[in-house]
């Protein structure tokens, strides 16, 4: 076949995924599919077909499952614990009396604990407490979504497991092992530009937003017994231990573990039970995760596949020069939802290995914008799990969702995209 | 305390005082435990005064149903289904939402339904007089309308102070206050002989009747009415 047919074909399966995608279609199926069939396209035969998809994708990626299932242990801990939601309802009570305080804590502390969270189901358990506590002090469901998957989305760019993700989804050795130096300390400083962004787009929106006034049986609000202030420092425990002192991962998270233990220690705590079934959830919670992942891994090493012909027909639209990447990005940012040509974990993963092999663009300056941007769309995306189970919550629809959330997600990556520019352009 | 029958329930709530009612108000605000306990008594009185005071200037005005006052004021009223509110996720009664150019009161069809259903099945539906279910959710609404066009009404002005992690002193407006005013304003306006809360029991008994119980129950705990003692 030649280049051009193949070109249109990869065309024709790029703009149906996306279709098959906004109207709702399954996410870890397509992935796969795509990936199989962009695997034919680049020539595969049916035993590198098996190689690819099933034997390399367990022993390439092996350390990255367990990375993220050490990381959803350690989020299980701090939730059965009760450390996050002490977290969250202390700090609902230093805003108190008014809305717009609050929902900028909120973003603040829901950024804090998705430092070291990951997935549906830590989402879920912080979601329930502080979902209710917004939308009982008159708050929009839009704008409780927003605070909400915002907060998720931006500490995103930090999160070990997330970082580990990513890293899978590039060739071996375009992201190190270790999170260090470029990464470090851009991405610190574009979270905390993030949720500043954020906070101030939230509020923004709160004055617009109609003021309401409600009658309604909301459910009892219970307020538990809290933990511990030396408790809430738990979430911080990973990220001192790999940043300061160069720690691996694994250990990081096991230390985790055990200051939770010890300082949420009650007379009659069964430990051994407590940490062992706290394991056994983040199995089971992050096990959705696992193989969505694997799936668009499945993907991805099909689009490095293609890349050549990717090239062929598209290298005159790739951008050649930083700044020309910057502001592509910049601009195209909203390209993240239904996972478009913009998102990692989406079609734009066959666009960052483009630019990756045509080797114009410096691998680390490819690789810092695509994690920024990975992060918006981990924000703002409808058909992301998190904020699938958000809107889910609050009922709120997919497009009442995004005229609150993608005007601050596109200017959150596009400052971010510019952050990048300045300090590694 | 347990409730065997609306009936039941009914007779034993319609015997508490209104204070008690404000107190249930007052006690699911998120900042609740942080009120001394002297400071609960002045902070429910004053916010209730605040709601007959402002339903006294209305009579006053000439009065008249909350429907026809909501038409006076520029404000549509609509009975509308559950999914119309803006938060769906819970059982909503009524809504009054403020734009920049509408303003709009909402009542739930289904539970104004309910509630008339509940009074008509009761032996003592006396005791509600002429109940429209319609007039006391919309009613309550039209205070808070008062409230949004007022910035210097008591409820909006109102400072509590509280301690926090007993060195940060502050000052708050409890957001409860301003429906302890709003209940306050209805049952004065409308010279309800029962607490405008009590439609929430007669709403929710047949299909949330696990909230009506509840409901019930912490109004008695608070009260500390007994079986005995009733």
């Amino acid at each position: 076949m030649s280049t051009t047919v193949i070109g249109i074909l990869l065309l024709i399966t790029y703009i149906g995924m996306i279709v098959y995608l906004v109207k709702g279609g399954n996410a870890t199926i397509t992935m796969l599919v795509m990936g199989i069939i962009w695997y034919l396209l680049s020539g595969d035969n049916f035993n590198e077909l098996i190689d690819h998809v099933i034997t390399g994708i367990v022993s390439k990626y092996a350390l990255n499952v367990v990375t993220i299932m050490f990381g959803a242990w350690f989020a299980q801990i701090i939730i059965q614990r009760k450390i996050a939601t002490s977290i969250i309802r202390s700090a609902v009570e230093l805003g108190g009396d008014r809305p717009a305080v609050v929902s900028v804590i909120m973003v603040w502390v829901i950024g804090f604990l998705f430092l070291s969270l990951y997935s549906v189901g830590p989402t879920i358990a912080v979601g329930v407490v502080a979902l209710p506590i917004m939308l009982s002090m008159g708050i929009a469901p839009a704008i409780a979504s927003t605070v909400m998957a915002l907060g998720v989305g931006v500490a995103y760019l930090v999160n070990f497991s997330q970082y580990t993700a990513i890293r899978g989804l590039f060739p071996e050795g375009t992201i190190p092992e270790q999170i260090t130096s470029p990464f470090v300390p851009y991405a610190y400083i574009v979270v905390v530009v993030g949720l500043i962004i954020t906070s101030i787009g939230v509020v923004i929106a709160l004055k617009r937003s109609q003021k309401t006034h409600s009658w309604c049986a909301a459910a009892e609000i219970e307020d538990e017994e809290r933990v511990k202030w030396y408790a809430y420092l738990t979430p911080l425990v990973p990220v001192v231990m790999v940043l300061a002192f160069k720690w691996d991962i694994f250990p990081s998270f096991l230390l985790g573990i055990a200051y939770a233990m010890i300082t949420t220690w009650k007379k009659g705590t069964k430990g051994f039970n407590v940490v062992i079934k706290a394991f056994s959830d983040g199995m089971a919670d992050s096990g959705a995760m696992i193989i969505y992942l694997l799936c668009t891994y499945v993907f991805s090493g099909a689009a490095t596949e293609v890349v050549p012909i990717v090239q062929e027909i598209l290298g005159w639209a790739l951008p050649t020069t930083t700044l020309q990447m910057a502001i592509l990005f910049a601009v195209i940012c909203p390209l993240v939802i239904y996972r478009g040509p913009a998102a990692v974990f989406g079609a734009g993963i066959a666009v960052y290995t483009s630019l990756l092999a045509a080797g114009q663009i410096p691998a680390t300056f490819v690789v810092l914008i695509a994690l920024t941007i990975s992060s918006v769309h981990s924000s703002i995306d409808p058909t992301q799990s998190v904020v699938v189970w958000i809107n889910s919550y609050t009922k709120v629809k997919s497009k009442d969702f995004l005229k609150v959330a993608l005007p601050i997600g596109w200017v959150y990556g596009a400052v971010g995209v510019l952050i990048c520019y300045l300090m590694h352009g | 305390m347990n409730f065997n029958s609306l009936e039941e329930t009914v007779r034993i709530c319609l015997s508490v005082d209104d204070y008690y009612w404000e107190l249930m108000t007052l006690s699911q605000d998120l900042m609740f435990r942080f009120f001394e306990e002297d400071q609960i008594p002045e902070i429910i009185r004053q916010s209730a005064l605040c709601g007959v005071q402002e339903a006294e200037r209305v009579l006053k005005e000439g009065g008249g149903k909350p429907t026809e006052l909501a038409k006076e004021y520029g404000i549509d009223v609509e009975l509308c289904s559950p999914d119309k509110f803006r938060n769906p996720k819970v059982v909503n009664y009524a809504q009054f939402s403020k734009g920049k150019t509408e303003r709009k009161i909402l009542v739930s069809s289904v539970m104004s339904h309910e509630m008339k259903r509940a009074v008509e099945s009761l032996e003592c539906r006396e005791r509600f007089g002429d109940f429209d279910p319609v007039e006391v959710l919309t009613g309550h609404e039209l205070f808070h309308h008062i409230q949004e066009s007022k910035p210097d009404l008591l409820v909006n002005t109102m400072k509590v102070p509280i301690t926090q992690l007993k060195v940060i002193r502050r000052k708050i407006t409890p957001l409860q206050i301003s429906e302890i005013a709003a209940f306050a304003f209805v049952k004065r306006l409308l010279d309800l002989p029962y607490y405008p809360r009590m439609v929430e029991i007669l709403g929710l008994w047949k299909r949330q009747n696990t909230m009506a119980l509840k409901l019930a129950s912490k109004l008695c705990a608070l009260s500390g009415i007994t079986r005995e003692a009733e």
